[in-house]
């Protein structure tokens, strides 16, 4: 197994509450790794924790290591921006810049990092956009404004606007959640597809879409990593009775 | 309380907020077609094209008077819209919240200080040490008028603007001020607009501040620091004077604010509209 993030000892706090606690697990790169648990326990914070996103709001501290590709990004000398261009984020609710067309809520990454070169940006903008799946829907409004997108088409916008800075790891928290079925469907399909070039670690609460697209599951619960191992392990053979509660629903 | 008062207070209940919008109305109604009717006699070509005459001279008009006011608004407008609109970004991306609070209420007070007061500090702060009224001073007099309020227009924009497009924004490995300036920024800009109009509707509209710092003028501009006139300048002289011809002229002035002032109000709200 093939370690992309390491993390020995993570606490996090939200003011005076203690949200993560004592976490370490080793998240394989090329896979799917889902993070499960009721509301509450803390998924999204690990998440935030990994772009060193959660340290931006007022209140929120981090204490232990996070390493990517063997290098700790808490130590002193790493610039948190530098870490985020590495690691894309996609949002519970699909988050598109409403006074940017579809392309240019595509190129924004691009343009506001510093590239200038015109054709490079349409390269990438358009693979992308074929990358999430999107492109044959949107090919001929690219001019268009991207409000006028539906739910999971919005939300495989903000994927190609991700995944246009080539990160190598992208973080999905519950990006399904507000979508339909059938979008739904094409989200999990595409992360299948993606987790070939990316790493993905993507926040769950439906145990279903963890069977569907998971090839590692990591169970937390009131903060802490209860369960961590391949899919079919816990989902068949949990070890711990709390995963086995949580699975048959009575957590 | 049986039905039939009820209904019967009710009914007066209705009644008189019916003839509270009425009385509204018909004031607000008068003092438009009086302003107008008086005031669109004295329109001619002369009027918007000549400055201040002799007052018995029936060849004159108010051009050196919107000369000075689009001068001095503009200015105020150039100086004041940056600043508002970097202390609002301050205000909503970098100030802690107390700090935030803090400088909403200075904001708040600022903005409802008296005008005539606002021109008095200005007079000190301007006119005293350059030992002269000029259209410098009337500029910085409307500045101070203008910031607190497009500031607090432009802040509340801001804030109003969920924390998940920050989020998304520094998701992408951007600094903190690109996604300020390229992302609150660029959602914030009806809002923005609305703020610039409003604050700029008001410090056209203003005399007070004006009275002590560019005194007014009987002639075009003639640079910043010498004394200029403003529409409300020339209206607040004109409307006390003894000569019919300025009082009439007077009218056309006022008539011609409030067309100016409610074609900004009517052209923002076209502007904004249409992008939201």
């Amino acid at each position: 197994m093939n370690i992309k993030v390491k993390i020995r000892n993570l606490n996090a706090w939200y003011e005076e509450k203690h949200v993560l606690k004592n976490i370490s697990i080793d998240i394989p790169k090329n896979a799917v790794t889902t993070i499960i648990g009721p509301s509450g326990c803390g998924k999204t914070t690990f998440l935030r924790v990994i772009n060193r996103l959660h340290e931006t709001v007022s209140g929120a501290r981090v204490e232990g290591e996070v390493y990517i590709d063997g290098k700790n990004i808490y130590d002193r000398d790493v610039n948190p921006v530098e870490v985020r261009r590495r690691v894309g984020m996609i949002f519970q609710s699909p988050i598109i810049f409403p006074h940017l067309s579809i392309y240019d809520n595509v190129a924004i990454g691009l343009i506001l990092n510093g590239y200038k070169d015109k054709n490079f940006i349409s390269n990438r903008v358009i693979n992308s956009l074929k990358e999430a799946g999107l492109w044959n829907e949107v090919k001929d409004r690219l001019k268009d404004r991207a409000t006028d997108l539906s739910g999971g088409q919005k939300q495989r916008l903000a994927i190609a606007r991700a995944i246009a800075l080539e990160p190598e790891i992208l973080l999905m928290d519950e990006p399904t959640s507000a979508l339909d079925p059938s979008s739904t469907a094409r989200i999990e399909s595409l992360v299948t597809k993606l987790k070939r070039i990316y790493t993905i670690i993507l926040v769950t609460h439906y145990i279903q879409q963890a069977a569907r697209v998971a090839d590692y599951i990591a169970f937390l619960y009131e903060g802490k990593l209860i369960e961590y191992g391949r899919a079919q392990e816990i989902l068949e053979r949990p070890r711990e009775k709390l995963t086995e509660k949580y699975l048959l629903g009575e957590l | 309380m049986s039905i039939k008062t009820r209904m019967i207070k009710e009914k007066i209940y209705f009644f008189l907020s019916y003839v509270s919008v009425g009385i509204t109305l018909f004031i607000l109604g008068s003092i438009i077609f009086y302003t107008f009717i008086n005031g669109f006699r004295s329109w001619n070509l002369d009027f918007f094209l000549l400055p201040e005459s002799s007052p018995l001279d029936p060849r004159q008009g108010i051009a050196h008077a919107i000369q000075g006011s689009v001068i001095m608004s503009f200015t105020a407008a150039a100086l004041a819209t940056p600043i508002s609109i970097l202390a609002a970004i301050y205000l909503s991306e970098y100030a802690s919240e107390r700090v935030r609070e803090h400088i909403n209420n200075i904001l708040d007070i600022m903005a409802s200080i008296p005008s005539i007061v606002v021109g008095v500090i200005a007079y000190l702060l301007f006119v005293e040490p350059l030992r002269t009224f000029s259209a410098f001073s009337g500029s910085m007099a409307l500045t101070i008028m203008m910031i607190p309020y497009m500031t607090r227009v432009c802040e509340d924009t801001f804030l109003s603007i969920g924390r998940e497009y920050r989020e998304a924004g520094l998701a992408l490995g951007l600094y903190k001020w690109k996604v300020s300036a390229y992302i609150i920024l660029r959602m914030g800009i009806g809002g923005i607009i609305t703020g610039f109009a409003l604050a700029f509707g008001r410090i056209f509209g203003e005399t007070a501040p004006l009275l002590f710092t560019a005194l007014g003028s009987r002639t075009f501009f003639t640079g910043f620091l010498n004394p200029a006139s403003s529409i409300t300048l020339l209206i607040y002289e004109y409307s006390k004077s003894p000569f019919e011809i300025w009082i009439n002229i007077a009218w056309g002035a006022a008539a011609l604010l409030m067309i100016l002032i409610l074609g900004i109000n009517i052209l923002i709200r076209f502007v904004v509209g249409k992008r939201i």
